[in-house]
């Protein structure tokens, strides 16, 4: 019985394979875990679907592997009744002693959907532009790669610049850092979305004097601190409100947006694996208080690698809280397919101008980053300005949750 | 030995000129490479001399004579005498194998592709010493193709004379006609040599000594035709024999584990191929050797960067793949970046009706996808092959459902490596059921089959009944 690589979340395509625990030969029995499986989203466990001995292990640890691909085989049947009825398999077992098989007839026939779908012109296309077909976002049907694909993709490379260019014997030096797993599935969808979508970012300064303030006074009231992406979080979540085109998708096929009614936000969080976006869900339901526990449980969870599936996907908007890192500003890439991506920077003390004196303010710069098909700059700046106001007068955000 | 005085300067050396070998020097040459090529015997190597030509030559004359009976039904006077007459085939073997040769020696001389006579072995990293029949020479090379070909691996317990015992290559001639042979292997030449002696009235029989790899349909075919023609047939896991004044007595060991005794008074052995490696002195020239093929990479280079190698000296068995990677190498070697992506190769048997398969079989191909539906038909519904007299066969289409892509294609048929040509190019240009449904093929023509397939599949075939749908009265 052939063992393939399922779908074990959200239409996943692909998975690396990270080890297995059995070998070729050893026995398993139902259900025992067989391997273990990175996706993009989560690490999943391949269990044995019926009791036997592991036969072949067909993919390597470390390989990515698409959903079907066979990985590995177990023997279920007696030796005795295979031989009788289905024909021999193996020709490990067949070996003629005198009369010998020429040069092995390895059948090397590479799983077809393992191997980018192209014509050979198309092929040639990529090929005399140095380009891997694995490399190209396929349009075509069934995932096939077109010409234009090639050509989009050509135009879309970056042109190194002349001193770049290295000579053979440096290239032979460089060290090679392969692109799987977690890595692979973000250069991807990175791509996608810088390709497709028109980004725009504009910058903003927000004072947290008052809210620090009002964070200081909840903690001497309650003995509890949240932690300021909470009050982000909701601020976004309020100003969404006034604003749902920015919680909305555009769907290029339809040319339309297609706004969604509950705001769940996407998390853009750092893990040594890479970027993972958790998501808060129906944040309008939801108090400071029980968005801060959720972020430190997702957060924790993504830093540990155990989100499960219904912790990922399904964001309408995604903010990205890079202050505690460092930074003054950025140009985000959105997460595609939602209108708008919001992050915070560094809050440090800088001179504030209030009632015409110079006093220490407590400053924050933002980054929007929004889809020029959908608004234009003006709508843009009136919501990062609704975000800002309800950050710099948080009784706003108090009361009109009260 | 002696090291030649004469020493000659080139470009591009190709030692072979088997097919691999001038398809590698005719392309680089092509390409502007100065070229010279290395055979010992004659050009076109084993696949024109030994192997595919002339096992072909009497493969179409078991054909023409099994439609001897198709001949007469159409009026046309019967030939005088029963036998065949095998000396008249060696001839026109003869004539068909030099002209083949002339037409390769023809080409080779329009690109002014130099070719030298002998023995070629490397003497260091850059150069070829060739021992002609009279002289000698030292070839000096900036790079080299090696596509030498294999050599048969002697058994150990029994001495191949050429006429008790054989290779598959030496089956193929006239004046030795067995009155029974025993066939050990499982290569296409055997179920092809099992075949085509048959058909021309001698008793066979063949130890199939590894599974087949054809789809399940192809197989159930080829099992039935074979017992048709009264091939003993046996699938064993292994044979033991024994040289007896002119006879081999043996033992086969079936899978069931039983064993079978076997006399015959020809037995032809599929011996391994190896690569000659100590007669080329692979070592002085640096390249790696293992499991008894030359390794390369993708694009043919050895472990020596500016040596390439090509065919059976890499483990290709099947010589379209040869020709393939010939071009690939020759085009490398003239620094032109070259595809080595394919999603397979056609495979051909010609067993008379012939049998050709392109892509997955059914069952690789349920491996690999979640749905996969199948569309065969048989050419007893097909005019043409009805017309012609060769109504055994079919067409089968193996299609992925969820993206309508032809993932593979089986044909049995009289002139099957023709109608693979139209699988072959569906399967590359990654055709979708329509492509086929609405390309539509001469008529009458056996091309109508892989349209009348790609309908049976939907269950729409017209010249097919529909058993499931046939409405009783």
């Amino acid at each position: 019985m052939e063992v393939k690589l399922h779908d074990i979340g959200e239409g996943m395509t692909e998975g690396e394979i990270l080890h297995y625990f059995v070998k070729e030969g050893d026995f398993v029995k139902m259900d025992a875990p067989l391997l273990e499986v990175q996706t993009d989203k989560v690490t999943a466990e391949i269990t044995a679907p019926v009791q036997g001995t592991v036969e072949r292990i067909y993919v390597e640890t470390g390989t990515t592997a698409t959903v079907g691909t066979v990985l590995l085989s177990i023997q279920t049947t007696v030796q005795g009744q295979t031989e009788e009825t289905v024909p021999i398999k193996h020709k490990e077992t067949f070996e003629p002693v005198v009369a010998s098989a020429s040069i092995a007839q390895t059948s090397t026939k590479q799983a077809v959907t393992a191997l980018p779908l192209a014509t050979p012109y198309t092929r040639k296309l990529a090929r005399e532009r140095g380009i891997r077909l694995e490399e190209i976002v396929p349009t075509g049907v069934g995932g096939r790669i077109l010409d234009g694909d090639v050509l989009q993709h050509t135009e879309n490379r970056t042109v190194p610049s002349e001193n770049s260019t290295s000579p053979e014997n440096e290239v032979k030096e460089a060290k090679r850092i392969p692109i799987r797993g977690r890595r692979k599935q973000i250069a991807t969808k990175m791509t996608q979305a810088a390709q497709a979508i028109p980004h725009v970012t504009h910058f903003e300064e927000i004072d947290l004097t008052r809210l620090l303030a009002l964070r200081a006074e909840t903690k001497e009231a309650t003995g509890v601190s949240y932690s300021l992406a909470a009050y982000f979080v909701k601020a976004i979540e309020k100003a969404l409100g006034n604003f749902p085109v920015f919680n909305g998708a555009f769907q290029p096929p339809y040319e339309e947006v297609v706004v969604a009614d509950a705001v769940h936000i996407g998390l853009a969080t750092d893990t040594e694996e890479g970027l993972i976006v958790p998501v808060i869900r129906h944040v309008q339901r939801k108090n400071i208080a029980t968005i801060d526990k959720e972020m430190k449980e997702v957060n924790t969870a993504a830093r540990e690698n155990r989100l499960t599936s219904q912790q990922l996907g399904g964001s309408t908007f995604t903010m990205s809280n890079v202050g505690p890192l460092g930074s003054t500003g950025a140009t985000p890439i959105l997460n595609a397919p939602e209108t708008g991506l919001l992050a915070f920077h560094k809050t440090k003390e800088r001179p504030v101008v209030r009632n015409g004196e110079i006093v220490i303010g407590q400053v924050m710069n933002v980054s929007m980053s929004f889809d020029h098909r959908v608004v234009d700059g003006g709508t843009a700046v009136a919501f990062t300005n609704k975000v800002k106001r309800y950050l710099e007068f948080p009784i706003l955000l108090c009361s009109e949750l009260m | 030995m002696v090291v030649g005085e004469l020493t000659q300067d080139c470009e591009l050396v190709v030692v072979g000129g088997g097919p691999a070998g001038y398809t590698a020097a005719i392309r680089a040459a092509q390409l502007g490479k100065t070229v010279t090529l290395i055979e010992r015997r004659a050009l076109g190597g084993v696949c024109l001399h030994e192997g595919c030509m002339p096992s072909k030559v009497w493969a179409h004359a078991a054909a023409e004579w099994s439609k001897s009976k198709h001949r007469t039904q159409l009026g046309i006077p019967q030939a005088k005498g029963e036998d065949f007459q095998f000396q008249k085939l060696a001839s026109y073997q003869k004539r068909v194998l030099r002209t083949l040769e002339k037409g390769v020696q023809h080409l080779l001389n329009s690109l002014q592709i130099d070719v030298l006579e002998g023995d070629a072995s490397f003497l260091d990293e850059h150069r070829l010493f060739v021992q002609g029949e009279r002289e000698s020479t030292t070839v000096k090379f900036e790079q080299c193709i090696i596509a030498t070909g294999t050599v048969l691996q002697p058994l150990d317990s029994i001495k191949v004379d050429g006429r008790v015992v054989r290779t598959m290559r030496q089956l193929y001639d006239a004046g030795q006609i067995p009155e029974e042979l025993t066939i050990v292997g499982h290569e296409p030449w055997c179920v092809e040599a099992a075949c085509t002696l048959a058909t021309l009235g001698v008793p066979v029989t063949w130890y199939q000594t590894a599974e087949w790899e054809w789809d399940a349909t192809l197989v159930s075919h080829l099992e039935k035709d074979l017992k048709g023609r009264s091939v003993t047939h046996h699938r064993v896991r292994q044979v033991t024999f024994e040289n007896e004044e002119e006879r081999v007595s043996g033992e086969a060991c079936l899978l069931d584990g039983t064993t079978l005794s076997f006399e015959t008074a020809c037995l032809a052995v599929s011996l391994r191929a190896v690569v000659p490696a100590e007669e080329l002195g692979l070592l002085k020239a640096g390249i790696d050797i293992q499991e008894n093929v030359i390794n390369v990479d993708e694009q043919g280079r050895t472990s020596t960067p500016h040596i390439f190698a090509v065919g059976s000296v890499t483990g290709t068995v099947w010589a379209n793949d040869s020709i393939a990677a010939a071009k690939r190498v020759a085009a490398t070697v003239c620094g032109q970046e070259e595809d080595t992506f394919s999603y397979g190769a056609p495979r051909v048997l010609y067993t008379n009706p012939g049998i050709a398969s392109i892509g997955l079989t059914e069952e690789e191909a349920r491996h690999q996808f979640e749905q996969v539906s199948t569309g065969t038909f048989s050419l007893s519904g097909n005019g043409w092959a009805t017309v012609t007299g060769a109504r055994a066969g079919f067409v089968k289409w193996v299609v992925d459902e969820s993206t309508d892509r032809v993932v593979g294609v089986h044909i049995v048929a009289d002139q099957a490596q023709e109608l693979i040509a139209s699988g072959t190019l569906a399967f590359h240009l990654l055709a979708r059921k329509e492509d086929i449904l609405q390309a539509y093929q001469p008529h009458p023509g056996v091309g109508e089959a892989l349209t009348e397939a790609m309908e049976a599949l939907q269950g729409q075939a017209i010249h097919q009944v529909n058993l499931s749908k046939q409405v009783v009265y």
